[in-house]
Order: C-alpha cells, then sequence, then structure tokens
C-alpha cells in the first residue's frame, strides 16, 4: 500500500490497520464465508461472460390497443406501470416491517446505535418508495420515457421533487387531466360546472401530496442516499460520549434531540481539496412516523399515475376526470353529471 | 495545534477520534441495521410462493440488501486508500474529513 505523508496519515500504513480491523469487524459479525462456496460463486458468474443475464423480452400490453400502446406510452413504459400495482404494496411492506422492528427496539430500550440504525432503515426504505414515484414522473415529463426511467440520475430528480416542493410541478398533464379549453370543447353546457370543480379538487389533491412528498425528498435525500451506498453515519452516542469524535464532534450543533445520527457526505472540489458536508438526522419517533406517512403519500401518487395512465391507454383517452373526489360536489353538480353518461 | 504525542502518531483530532467513532457507529448502528435488513428480506422472500413479479421483486430486495454490505467493505477500503493519497474516489467518503 502506498504511503502518504505521514505526519499528517500516520506512520506505515495505518490505513491498512483501520481497514484490516474494519474488514475483522465485518467479517465477525456476519460470518466468514466457507472458501470453497466462495470460489464456487466465481465459477457460476463468470464477471468475463456477457451473455450471463441478458433476456430478451418481447413485452405486450394486456386490455390495449399494440399499436396505440406503441404510439403513447411504449411497451416497456406501459409494462412498468402494470407491474406498479405489485410494486407499491410490496415497498409498503417493507417500510412497515422496518418501522416495527425500529418501534420494538424503542420500546425495549435498545442501544441508541441500534435504534438509530433501524430508523436510518425506514428512511432508506420510504425513500425508495419516494424514487419509485420519481422515476415514472420524471420519465413521463419528456420525450424517450422509457429511457428516461432507466437512465436518470439523482440530480434529475432532485431538478424535479424541488419543483414539486415549489408546487411548481404542473400535475394537470402527468395525470391526464384537462385544461379548461378542453373541459369547454368536451363537456356540456350542464356539466361544465361540475366537471371544472371535479377536475380542480383532483389537481388540488395531487399538487399538495406532491409538495408533501418533494419536500420530503428534498429533506432526507442525501441522508437516505448514505445510508445506501458506504452508510458514512456517525451515532449521537459516538459524537457526545467521551472520548467524543474529534472534529467531527465540532462541526455542528449536537445539541439536539435524541436519537439522532449525522450523515458525513464529502465532496472533492476541483482544488482536489474535500468538503465535508454535516447532515445531521433528527431520528425520534414522530419523525420515523412522519417517514413512514411520506412513504403511503408517494406510494397514492404512483398508484393513482398509473391508474389513470393504464385507463387512458386501454380506452385511448388523452383526457379524463376522476369521480374520486365526487363527494365533494354539491348535490346539483352531482345531479348535472348523473343526467348525462 | 495538532495534538500529537510525537511526529510518528496521526493527529487525535482530525484522525484518531473521527475514525474511532466511524468505526464504532460502523459496529454498533451500521451492521445491526444490515444483518436486521438483510434477515428481514431473506424471511419476507421466504414467504413467497412461485416464481411470480412478487417473488421477483423479494430476489431483488434479498440482492440490494446484501449489496449494500459489500458496497460498505468497498467504501471504507477505498476510503482508506484515499488517505494514503492513492484514491480520488468519490466513494471514498467516511475519512474525507481527514483531508480538510
Amino acid at each position: 500500500m502506498e504511503v502518504g505523508d505521514q505526519a499528517t496519515h500516520g506512520p506505515f500504513g495505518l490505513a491498512s490497520v483501520v481497514l484490516g480491523l474494519a474488514l475483522l469487524i465485518a467479517g465477525e459479525s456476519l460470518g466468514w464465508p466457507a472458501r470453497d462456496d466462495v470460489l464456487e460463486v466465481f465459477e457460476r458468474h463468470d464477471a468475463e461472460d456477457e451473455s450471463i443475464g441478458v433476456v430478451e423480452l418481447r413485452l405486450r400490453v394486456t386490455g390495449a390497443d399494440p399499436a396505440h400502446v406503441d404510439a403513447t406510452l411504449g411497451a416497456p413504459l406501459s409494462s412498468h406501470l402494470e407491474s406498479v400495482y405489485q410494486l407499491v404494496p410490496w415497498r409498503l411492506a417493507a417500510v412497515d416491517r422496518a418501522h416495527q422492528m425500529y418501534t420494538r427496539a424503542v420500546a425495549d430500550r435498545e442501544e441508541e446505535p441500534r435504534v438509530t440504525g433501524l430508523g436510518l432503515l425506514v428512511l432508506q426504505r420510504a425513500a425508495l418508495a419516494v424514487e419509485d414515484l420519481g422515476g415514472v414522473l420524471y420519465a413521463l415529463t419528456g420525450p424517450n420515457m422509457w429511457e428516461r426511467l432507466v437512465s436518470y440520475r439523482v440530480p434529475d430528480l432532485d431538478h424535479l421533487f424541488r419543483a414539486a416542493a415549489q408546487r411548481e410541478l404542473d400535475a394537470r398533464p402527468l395525470y391526464c387531466l384537462p385544461d379548461d379549453r378542453e373541459l369547454a370543447e368536451h363537456a356540456s353546457s350542464a356539466r361544465l360546472t361540475a366537471l371544472t370543480r371535479l377536475r380542480d379538487l383532483t389537481l388540488e389533491d395531487l399538487q399538495t401530496k406532491l409538495q408533501y412528498v418533494g419536500a420530503y425528498w428534498m429533506a432526507f435525500r442525501p441522508v437516505a442516499k448514505a445510508t445506501m451506498h458506504g452508510f458514512a453515519l456517525v451515532a449521537a452516542q459516538h459524537l457526545l460520549e467521551p472520548p467524543g469524535a474529534g472534529e467531527l464532534s465540532e462541526l455542528g450543533n449536537l445539541d439536539r434531540t435524541r436519537p439522532f445520527a449525522v450523515a458525513l457526505i464529502s465532496e472533492e472540489q476541483r482544488d482536489n481539496r474535500i468538503h465535508t458536508v454535516w447532515h445531521p438526522i433528527d431520528l425520534t419517533p414522530p419523525t420515523i412516523d412522519e417517514m413512514v406517512r411520506t412513504s403511503k403519500v408517494a406510494a397514492d401518487l404512483l398508484l393513482t399515475l398509473a391508474s389513470f395512465r393504464l385507463k387512458a391507454l386501454r380506452e385511448k383517452l388523452t383526457i379524463l376526470v376522476p369521480m374520486t373526489h365526487a363527494h365533494h360536489l354539491t348535490q346539483e353538480e352531482r345531479d348535472a353529471l348523473a343526467t348525462e353518461t | 495545534m495538532p495534538d500529537r504525542l510525537n511526529d510518528g502518531m496521526p493527529d487525535l483530532r482530525t484522525f484518531v477520534l473521527p475514525a474511532r467513532a466511524y468505526m464504532l457507529g460502523f459496529r454498533d448502528q451500521t451492521l445491526p441495521a444490515r444483518r436486521c435488513a438483510l434477515a428481514d428480506s431473506g424471511e419476507a422472500f421466504a414467504t413467497i410462493d412461485g416464481e411470480g413479479h412478487d417473488a421477483q421483486l423479494a430476489v431483488l430486495e434479498v440482492i440490494g440488501d446484501s449489496l449494500q454490505i459489500v458496497e460498505d467493505v468497498g467504501v471504507m477500503a477505498d476510503a482508506s486508500s484515499m488517505v494514503t493519497g492513492r484514491s480520488r474516489s468519490t466513494y471514498a467518503r467516511p475519512f474525507m474529513t481527514l483531508r480538510t
């Protein structure tokens, strides 16, 4: 191993010792795999063999005209929207299981780092539910939708969710809702008022939920990603209790409600200097509950999006007005909708 | 002023204590969470019958949870090489504060 400046970095590979200890802890905690099992995995999965794992698929969307599918969403994205009906319950179940583990750890008064670790697991799984929504929304906001879905990057979702949090993401076209001109063209005069109000109620509900989810993403995304890629998070206990964490304990205000953790996210600047951002994260039960609620709102938004888009696809519609909020209409408005089909 | 016992020792404030806190966090926070996540996704997979989309999602979750542990080790290895000035990877996070 290359040795850097000894005055700054320590003598002869102290990093090697730290790494060795880390691997030892990981190995002892997770269990060392048997040598033969490891070799067998390498033999079964030759990294040079590009044919492994490549399967050609032909997709057909049931219940829809294939030509119309190709001309609109395309078969891959349509198929993905179909799968949302299974993906969303799966995501929510995973969030729920993590939440149960966290709640049990709090009730059993387990060590704080264990509680924060499980809280961060809730955060991670809730963020994945939000990302599922973000990916589809991002795909639908530009051309080559399938390409956008499978190639988006974190800054793309940041841009989208920032707009959502500021109510600048227009949910109307995404959810196939009509604009005023389209309503005037397609609705009879008797129904126009009721349909306009129904559209407005639906849109307001969607925009409010998108604002909520967007704000969550912008607040928690850096920490959620940190839990997925390296877990550079220090528990409050190790920052606060003697002998402390050196300069890590000096980077920000530690006078916070516990339990909490601090994510340390570093970026290398153009001049090769490292800039580390200190992200404290509240992991108390009310905040964890909020994460769970957010995942449910994101799930609702994604299911609604899939159902609207697939209905429009199957019935060759460009716009639709759902009856979800019809109970908010006046009796007169409901009568107007009922008199015509 | 740097807090060194002698010229051969790394700085306590910028090296030893931050690394200690991170390693303790890895032992007490990260690994228990990773083990819970992996056990949980494994149990969820075990409840699935058949090979439908639910089973595919369950397998993906197990793969995701197991790969995260592998990535943790990779990040740590890369971060350690960063200390010696060998790597410029943006993955080198945990000990990057040593360079500030």
